[in-house]
């Protein structure tokens, strides 16, 4: 709630004093107001909110990876960039399962940030199916309407998570 | 000598530099919050001319934040000690009895994980209507526990299924009852998913603000802090002098928080990470 709330000061009184300041197009342009550019400044401040609990759980993968496979792998000559792309990154497969399992949900379930940055505005650029759900049953009191989009929507990220859950299980290599 | 210097620390310049950068935003809040509001308007990015108090004095009064922080932490540490209390015991009665029906209970504990809030949000405010409880604490209370359980049971009983069931017998032949033996020997090996878990839970009763807005409303002597920050940055627009100390008075707690449970948070988010 605090991180949308900090995004909303500095999208709005913050990038309008950067614009007389500086007089650069990109803080000119009403990042919350402008349908096409509102959509990014809520990945963007979705991205910015949720990097640090990605990078710990990799951090926790790259911990994981066994010494003696780095060792192997630099003494059959392998560069560094190499090891990275051939040893690390297969043996980090279950962190970024877990980390695109966890990206998809949230981006599925978006609603604070939508609820504080644009309630779903301008127009209907930004409103994702938790916050309108929202708005159907308790703003607009159509609770026929909201339940039966609900169980859709549980449906839909049921699936979607399933299929990326079945589909990164397969690329995660044993050894 | 410096370019060797910056060589072989390149990667921790750079790593640091993007964390500065990352951090500014808060960093550029906390300064704004000392303003008054045309130095806010008029000069965004410089420090203040001089700090001052005032403001935060005016908000904490003027937000009621007494009163907010009574009821948050109120809530949190009714629903943490709930949890604290009856996850276990579920979680380590179902991990050890071994029979079909548990397995289903189990299940059924664990169920809600899979379904997105949004989904039973609906029928939850509803169901809290029916009961009477819409709009009181004990409500938000019985919800907030019934959110916080499937997690906790589920990360509790993969927990126990690793303590060997050797301890307990040897406790049960020197004559402990079950209770005894449940609370002497079971809850001190289960402390550090425990812990974890509280910590998890502290952390979403915390900052919850859906579940506040829909069974508490808007009415501010049994709002939580997010909620109320929620409704009071809707009302006044543009009054950022007082927006912003709110904001860094309701952010100051999560950061102690922080600081101090690092590491259990951490473990939290990486044990969370092996469920799926």
């Amino acid at each position: 709630m605090a991180i949308s709330l900090i995004w909303r000061f500095l999208l709005g009184p913050g990038f309008t004093y950067l614009y007389e300041w500086t007089g650069i197009e990109i803080f000119g342009i009403s990042w919350l107001g402008d349908p096409g550019y509102a959509m990014i400044s809520i990945i963007l401040v979705s991205v910015w909110q949720n990097m640090g609990f990605f990078m710990i759980i990799y951090i926790a993968g790259f911990m994981a990876i066994p010494k003696s496979l780095l060792e192997a792998s630099s003494i059959d000559g392998a560069t560094k960039f190499k090891r990275f792309l051939k040893v690390k990154l297969p043996l980090l497969m279950p962190s970024i399962t877990i980390c695109i399992f966890y990206s998809l949900t949230f981006g599925l379930k978006l609603f604070d940030i939508i609820l504080v940055l644009t309630k779903g505005g301008p127009g209907n650029a930004t409103r994702t199916v938790a916050y309108d759900i929202y708005n159907d049953a308790f703003l607009s009191n159509r609770y026929g309407l909201a339940t039966a989009k609900s169980l859709v929507f549980f449906a839909v990220v049921l699936i979607v998570t399933v299929l990326q859950l079945r589909y990164f299980k397969n690329m995660e290599v044993e050894y | 000598m410096t370019s060797s210097f910056v060589k072989k620390n390149a990667a921790k310049i750079i790593i640091s530099v993007m964390a500065i950068i990352w951090l500014y935003p808060i960093a550029l809040i906390a300064i704004n919050s000392f303003k008054p509001y045309n130095e806010i308007i008029n000069a965004f990015l410089s420090l203040p001319t001089s700090i001052s108090f005032d403001m935060y004095v005016e908000t904490w009064v003027d937000f009621e934040f007494l009163i907010l922080f009574r009821n948050t932490i109120l809530y949190t540490l009714v629903t943490v000690t709930m949890i604290g209390v009856f996850a276990p015991m579920a979680a380590y009665k179902l991990a050890r009895l071994k029979s079909h029906l548990s397995n289903l209970v189990f299940l059924i504990i664990i169920l809600p994980m899979m379904v997105p809030f949004q989904t039973y949000m609906i029928t939850l405010t509803k169901f809290m209507g029916n009961i009477g409880l819409l709009g009181t604490r004990q409500g938000y209370i019985f919800a907030n526990i019934g959110l916080c359980m499937p997690l906790a049971v589920f990360m509790i009983h993969g927990f126990v299924k690793n303590i060997p069931i050797e301890l307990e017998e040897s406790a049960y032949i020197d004559g402990a009852s079950k209770l005894r033996s449940y609370i002497q020997i079971t809850l001190p090996l289960l402390k550090p998913i425990l812990i974890t878990v509280l910590v998890i839970d502290t952390l979403a009763v915390w900052n919850d603000v859906i579940v506040n807005i829909l069974i508490l409303g808007g009415k501010p002597a049994t709002q939580n802090i997010q909620n109320a920050l929620y409704s009071k940055f809707s009302a006044m627009q543009s009054d950022w002098e007082h927006a912003l100390p709110g904001l860094m008075i309701s952010t100051i707690p999560n950061i102690i928080f922080f600081v101090f449970m690092q590491k259990h948070i951490v473990g939290g988010i990486t044990a969370g990470a092996v469920k799926g």
